[in-house]
């Protein structure tokens, strides 16, 4: 009954005002008339600021004038009149377009409604198996994978690198195989999307360490190692787990720490416990590196051995070829 | 409201001044990593003091830690952010860059109660402290209490 009374109202509202002013799908503000009066103003941008977490507007009354000072600019009003640009500009009227122009405010406009999004996607992050997406506001986004792509789609009005995405409109897409997503966390402002592959036979990956490409490091199937291999001072390197993780990537230091230990013990490499460039969080990958040619020939036995898992898939170039890391 | 801020100021105060510093350095002939702990003077700052002993070892100890590279700190609650200067980060080679990160982080988990560290390069999140090591993410307590080298070369 509740919804029925909504719809109508909204039904109405579409019908008779001039205006509807939207942040997503909750209306702030109708009204007949296109133009602003200076309390309306106010009650915009408070509500932009709330809704979007942007810094809170500071608002001035100094007798007759007023001004909002808000994302770094300055709106005035003296009572008659609206005062732009430092004073370069003034205008007797002010309609909610050019209300949200002047503070860089992005919105879209579907008839008679403007909506301004429910959330700003300030940026997504794809490290191993882990995809964080950082966002100001209150997201309506689905995550899925279909056809071997990851998606993020908006159910809402989403903005994301410079533009507005629709109810449904796909914001962004990542290639990850087989891989489907197992567990959304949410935290206060990201989204971290976990992605699983259980049903693929687990593997040790070995590939070559290159510090300008790491495009052959990708997400591994679960239970599965990579070795990423390079030469110098034999070393054995596992990444630490970080709190931005939000002890997601606990599982796989675990793996890692444990498969990377036996090896140096093996090798008679030192063990350390570091955040190398190109080696991913949340991933069981290891970096070793290796001191000798007769170190890389045993090294898929080895792994085979330690780890107990059979099936090897070996990326690898000759030992002359791999990356230097010097001593 | 004043209270907070009060309470706020005297912890970072705690924080900043009047403690002692450990810093960690490597012992020439073990190669073992030691902490030395240091008095900070009255009056200065306990984490611009750890980068300057961290930067000059005393006699039987090395440290992988460049002069003058020390450009910022913040603390934000239970975090520290550090901004480190880029030119005297540049030369450090794989093993260099390695140590430097672990000297740095042990020395400031055992020296400050903070649970998280940012590390910065010029006022920015940067890839890499100086070629290899990663430091994006944020570095915890739990993962930096003890040096994070096992030998097993001999």
């Amino acid at each position: 009954m509740r919804k029925l009374i909504l719809l109508i109202m909204l039904v109405y509202g579409s019908l008779h005002f001039s205006i509807i002013f939207q942040i997503g799908r909750e209306i702030i503000y109708t009204s007949e008339s296109v133009f602003l009066n200076f309390d309306d103003t106010r009650k915009i941008v408070d509500a932009v600021s709330f809704f979007l977490e942007y810094q809170p507007p500071k608002f001035v009354e100094n007798k007759d004038y007023q001004a909002i000072i808000f994302n770094d600019r300055i709106l005035g009003y003296d009572g008659k009149d609206y005062i732009l640009h430092d004073g370069n500009v003034i205008k007797d009227s002010l309609s909610v377009k050019e209300l949200l122009d002047y503070f860089y405010i992005p919105y879209v406009s579907v008839k008679n409604k403007i909506i301004v999004p429910s959330a700003f996607v300030e940026s997504i992050e794809s490290a191993g198996v882990l995809i964080t997406v950082y966002y100001l506001g209150i997201p309506k986004l689905y995550y899925g994978v279909k056809n071997g792509i990851f998606e993020v789609f908006s159910t809402g009005y989403t903005f994301y690198n410079g533009e507005i995405y629709n109810p449904g409109e796909v914001l962004y897409q990542i290639r990850v195989g087989n891989f489907e997503v197992g567990e959304v966390v949410e935290e206060q402002g990201k989204d971290i999307v976990k992605l699983i592959k259980k049903g693929e036979e687990k593997k040790v990956v070995i590939i070559p360490y290159n510090p300008n490409n790491f495009s052959l490091i990708k997400p591994l199937p679960y239970e599965s190692i990579g070795i990423v291999v390079g030469k110098g001072k034999g070393i054995v390197i596992v990444r630490p787990t970080t709190p931005d993780l939000q002890g997601l990537d606990r599982e796989f230091f675990k793996l890692a720490k444990n498969t990377g230990q036996k090896l140096a013990k093996a090798l008679r490499y030192n063990f350390e416990i570091c955040p190398i460039k190109g080696i991913p969080p949340a991933s069981s990958y290891i970096l070793v590196v290796l001191e000798n040619p007769d170190d890389y020939r045993k090294l898929p036995g080895l792994l085979r051995r330690l780890s107990g898992i059979e099936k090897i898939v070996d990326f690898t170039v000759s030992y002359d070829q791999l990356f230097d890391f010097g001593n | 409201m004043k209270r907070s801020l009060i309470l706020l100021f005297l912890m970072i105060s705690f924080l900043i001044l009047g403690i002692e510093v450990k810093v960690v350095y490597i012992d020439e002939f073990s190669g073992n990593a030691v902490i030395k702990p240091y008095e900070v003077p009255e009056g200065e700052s306990a984490i611009e003091v750890l980068f300057e002993r961290l930067s000059s070892p005393p006699k039987m100890y090395r440290s992988f830690i460049p002069e003058d590279i020390f450009r910022a700190a913040y603390f934000l609650e239970d975090t520290l952010v550090v901004d480190l200067k880029r030119k005297n980060l540049e030369n450090l080679g794989f093993y260099e860059e390695r140590m430097a990160l672990y000297q740095i982080l042990i020395s400031i988990f055992k020296t400050f109660s903070v649970s998280k560290v940012y590390l910065l390069v010029d006022g920015h999140s940067e890839s890499a402290l100086a070629k290899f090591v990663d430091i994006s993410y944020a570095f915890s307590r739990e993962d930096w209490q003890t040096w994070p080298v096992e030998v097993n070369q001999f």
